[in-house]
């Protein structure tokens, strides 16, 4: 094995780090964004995207392929809803949110599972599910207060096989992890995933 | 604001202090969102951020561990003992990581203003504002433990050894 001095090989290697073009693109409309100061300046106080890193999911991926498909959307679910990351757009409008994210191949939808709940939406940002670039939507019970994420993707028949599809009259499947519910089902082409409390 | 390039010298800061690339990017996100908030003119902006970036981080990592600074008389370290003396430590070329991941993130915070800014000991200690005795304890403390983690297998991947002067 070749050795180098310690100098170097530490600069080296933190040196080949580098912002992805989204990322950076992110960072620089967030500066841009501050320098119009809109007046819905604060609300659209925009953060950049964070997309999980190939070498995460292939971490991720091989700690948990043994377990089943919904399982495992349920865990990856249930762990960034309870890191509760900063919102990239806080809006009440899934209109807004598709909007601001661009980089997502899809329309974020309304589900008519939640159509005339009490469930608000405050806001968005990007993540992943399995490794497919995703949205994480927050919502707001307007009663009880509880904070829960959506999650839509993509539904790629291939990739997600055997989840519940609403057109077939099939109800959502609902895991456990982390002390969370997750319910799991299709509706519209997209993928949902919806958090809530198990003692609600 | 910040070019390209400064974020990609910010992004690097963070990723010295987190040695995670997602953890680093939503630590240097934060800061940016930190530094738009407060609205400040500073004259150096990029310095400022790095400021922003590692009391966040610290304030984040004080959750899990408390990070603190240890007294350390200089009189108890060897005469000529100064962070130069990082310098002879040979390491395996894919250990950097490793290496990193093993250090404190105030020990972390030392090898970024030595590999990458290039400071000596006094301007180390200047620019983290603590006594010159103190980092050259750390650098001290440092460089045994990395001789104890790494040295005993330093045929073996990760090995470490030292350069003759």
């Amino acid at each position: 094995m070749k050795k180098g001095n310690l100098k170097h090989i530490v600069r080296e290697h933190i040196e080949e780090k580098s912002l992805s073009d989204i990322q950076l693109n992110s960072l620089m409309a967030l500066q841009k964004k501050q320098n119009k100061k809109s007046i819905i300046q604060t609300r659209w106080l925009a953060v950049a995207a964070v997309l999980l890193l190939a070498v995460s999911n292939v971490f991720y991926f091989g700690s948990s392929s043994n377990l089943k498909l919904d399982q495992r959307i349920g865990s990856e679910v249930a762990k960034n809803h309870i890191n509760l990351k900063p919102l990239e757009i806080q809006t009440s409008s899934i209109r807004e949110i598709g909007q601001f994210l661009t980089e997502l191949d899809f329309v974020p939808v309304e589900s008519s599972l939640l159509k005339g709940s009490t469930k608000n939406l405050i806001g968005g940002r990007y993540c992943s599910i399995q490794g497919v670039t995703a949205a994480q939507l927050r919502l707001k019970d307007s009663k009880s207060g509880q904070i829960q994420s959506l999650y839509q993707t993509v539904y790629d028949e291939k990739k997600f096989p055997g989840l519940p599809l609403l057109k077939e009259n099939q109800k959502p499947v609902t895991v456990y992890s982390k002390g969370l519910a997750v319910d799991i089902w299709v509706e519209k082409g997209i993928l949902f995933a919806l958090t809530h409390d198990i003692n609600k | 604001m910040f070019d390209k390039d400064d974020l990609q010298l910010l992004y690097r800061y963070a990723y010295s202090l987190t040695c995670d690339e997602h953890n680093g990017y939503d630590l240097l996100q934060a800061a940016l969102e930190k530094f738009i908030k407060l609205d400040v003119e500073v004259n150096q902006p990029v310095a400022y951020m790095k400021k922003i970036i590692y009391n966040r981080f610290i304030d984040d990592y004080r959750h899990q561990k408390i990070v603190q600074f240890e007294s350390f008389e200089e009189s108890d370290l060897p005469a000529d003992f100064d962070v130069q003396t990082l310098e002879d430590l040979l390491v395996n070329e894919n250990m950097a990581e490793k290496i990193l991941q093993f250090l404190e993130p105030d020990e972390r915070e030392i090898i970024y203003c030595w590999a990458i800014e290039g400071f000596s000991t006094s301007e180390i200690a200047i620019k983290l504002d603590k006594p010159k005795g103190t980092v050259l304890s750390k650098i001290y403390r440092m460089r045994k433990r990395l001789s104890k983690q790494f040295s005993k297998d330093s045929n073996m991947t990760g090995g470490l050894s030292y350069e003759k002067r």
